[in-house]
């Protein structure tokens, strides 16, 4: 096993296609029982949505997962934690970028990503898009990152008396992403500044949008009584209840720290 | 229970599945399965009675999938079950991607122009205007909506009911929700659906909308927009 201070990780996962043809949510996590790899980089979970608008974004995700997962676990000794994460998102843009190139589609291939790495008591973070990390403590759960959309520069420009409140909420495009993997120029990346420092009995969830706006915040903390396995079954479960028309794909990554 | 990794990083419960149930095809292995089979000698102790084989060759747990999850988006199921889904009459492309995300770089593409408003003149969002565009605009207080009226928590999140404009007749109606909230049209219950006239009153939840039309017999945007 690792060193005396390496949390015990426990995962958890679930998926639905919703009323979609294809999954374009992927995830992953790195080997959470090999001991050499966690002493060198702890635990990472990666969460993706690739763009529906968009060609082959099933592969722009699943491409995005394995890359972050497999630069961030090559970390080298004289590069920090966040210095790792940067360049494997950096990484994993590039590869996002070139499947669009290989292809040569018309369409632009893109991808959102968040991933949270977990050394000893530290946790990272990076996200781009709109999917949501979570942390998850003392039955609160706490979005840590912030989404990449157009809202956000609307909102700034009705701030400024630019534009209504009103333009805002109605904007047709306010859901649109302003910063994914597959740009030429990534530039906007939320990073977690300093690491949070995490506790036992802390979780910390990575979900796609399908997930987060298809349940309410109580919904989701009333599951976290259950082991991750069992909590992440129950959420999807309840999605699939509610049986809504326009269901988006919908993913859950769950890491419980022990 | 015991959970196990897959080689795409994904966790499952191998006492329930054979293969990671979030992978695709690529990661049935036979070869695999064999040695799953062999330590109990009996050919797939994980095969339980709700078990079932798509016509891909997969195994799923049909109490908990209603189709191939191994399938699913992986592109395959299209050549072996095309026949059957046109018998199911599955939805359009269209009203599947409703909310699919999409890049800033495709909103240039072309607009989807206003044919109307509904004006809030009763509820917490008095004195609040929503455009109507093209075919149907669902109504609900989710940020999702096309017409999002976030302010009164008696309406339904999703789909509570929906305004359309079809620009081939050039007119609009109202249609009830799938949902249990009801929609009432000048004050009388709406079952399916409704034309809507100038200055008509929607009430929902505690909200009432008067319904203004921008197209009509006055103004119509030429079709080419919308294609």
């Amino acid at each position: 096993m690792g060193t005396k201070n390496q949390r015990v990780i426990i995962p958890g996962n679930g998926q639905y296609l919703g009323s979609r043809q294809q999954q374009q949510d992927s995830f992953g996590f790195s080997d959470i029982s090999n001991a050499s790899l966690i002493e060198k980089v702890g635990v990472m979970a990666v969460l993706a949505d690739g763009m529906g608008g968009m060609a082959n974004g099933r592969e722009a995700s699943t491409i995005a997962v394995h890359t972050m997962i497999e630069e961030y676990s090559k970390k080298l000794a004289n590069e920090s934690f966040s210095e790792a994460i940067i360049r494997a998102i950096h990484t994993a843009n590039i590869n996002v970028l070139n499947l669009s190139k290989d292809l040569s589609k018309k369409e632009q291939t893109g991808t959102t990503l968040t991933a949270v790495a977990v050394y000893e008591d530290s946790l990272y973070y990076v996200s781009v898009g709109d999917s949501h990390i979570y942390l998850f403590r003392n039955n609160k759960l706490i979005c840590l990152n912030k989404d990449h959309v157009y809202a956000v520069h609307l909102a700034e420009e009705a701030a400024a008396g630019r534009m209504t409140l009103e333009e805002v909420i109605t904007h047709p495009e306010r859901k649109y992403l302003t910063s994914y993997l597959g740009i030429e120029n990534l530039k906007e990346i939320d990073i977690s500044t300093m690491p949070i420092t995490v506790y036992e009995g802390d979780r910390v969830l990575l979900c796609s949008d399908g997930f987060y706006n298809s349940l309410e915040e109580e919904e989701i903390i009333d599951a976290m009584q259950y082991e991750p396995q069992y909590a992440c079954d129950l959420l999807i479960e309840k999605i699939i209840s509610k049986n809504l028309i326009h269901q988006d794909n919908a993913t859950v990554a769950m890491i419980l720290i022990e | 229970m015991p959970m196990k990794r897959c080689p795409s990083g994904h966790y499952y419960d191998s006492g329930k599945y054979t293969a990671c149930p979030y992978c695709g095809v690529q990661s049935i292995n036979l070869d695999n399965m064999e040695t799953q089979a062999k330590p109990n000698n009996s050919s797939f102790p994980n095969l339980s009675a709700n078990m079932k084989k798509c016509p891909n060759g997969h195994f799923y747990d049909s109490s908990k999938f209603s189709s191939c999850p191994s399938c699913w988006g992986s592109g395959k199921e299209a050549e072996v079950t095309q026949a059957k889904r046109k018998e199911a009459q599955m939805p359009q492309e269209n009203d599947r991607d409703e909310g699919r995300t999409i890049g800033i770089l495709h909103k240039n593409i072309g607009i989807d122009p206003v044919v109307g408003w509904l004006v809030c003149v009763e509820g917490n969002d008095k004195g609040r205007d929503y455009r109507i565009r093209s075919e149907k605009n669902f109504i609900g207080r989710s940020e999702k909506m096309d017409i999002c009226i976030s302010g009164d928590e008696s309406i339904l999140r999703e789909n509570h009911a929906a305004v359309s404009y079809s620009p081939k007749k050039n007119s609009f109606k109202l249609h009830a929700g799938d949902g249990r909230g009801l929609v009432y049209l000048n004050g009388e219950e709406v079952d399916g659906s409704e034309e809507l006239k100038p200055y008509d009153v929607i009430e929902l939840g505690n909200t009432k909308l008067m319904f203004i039309p921008f197209c009509g017999e006055g103004f119509v945007w030429e079709q080419k927009i919308k294609e």
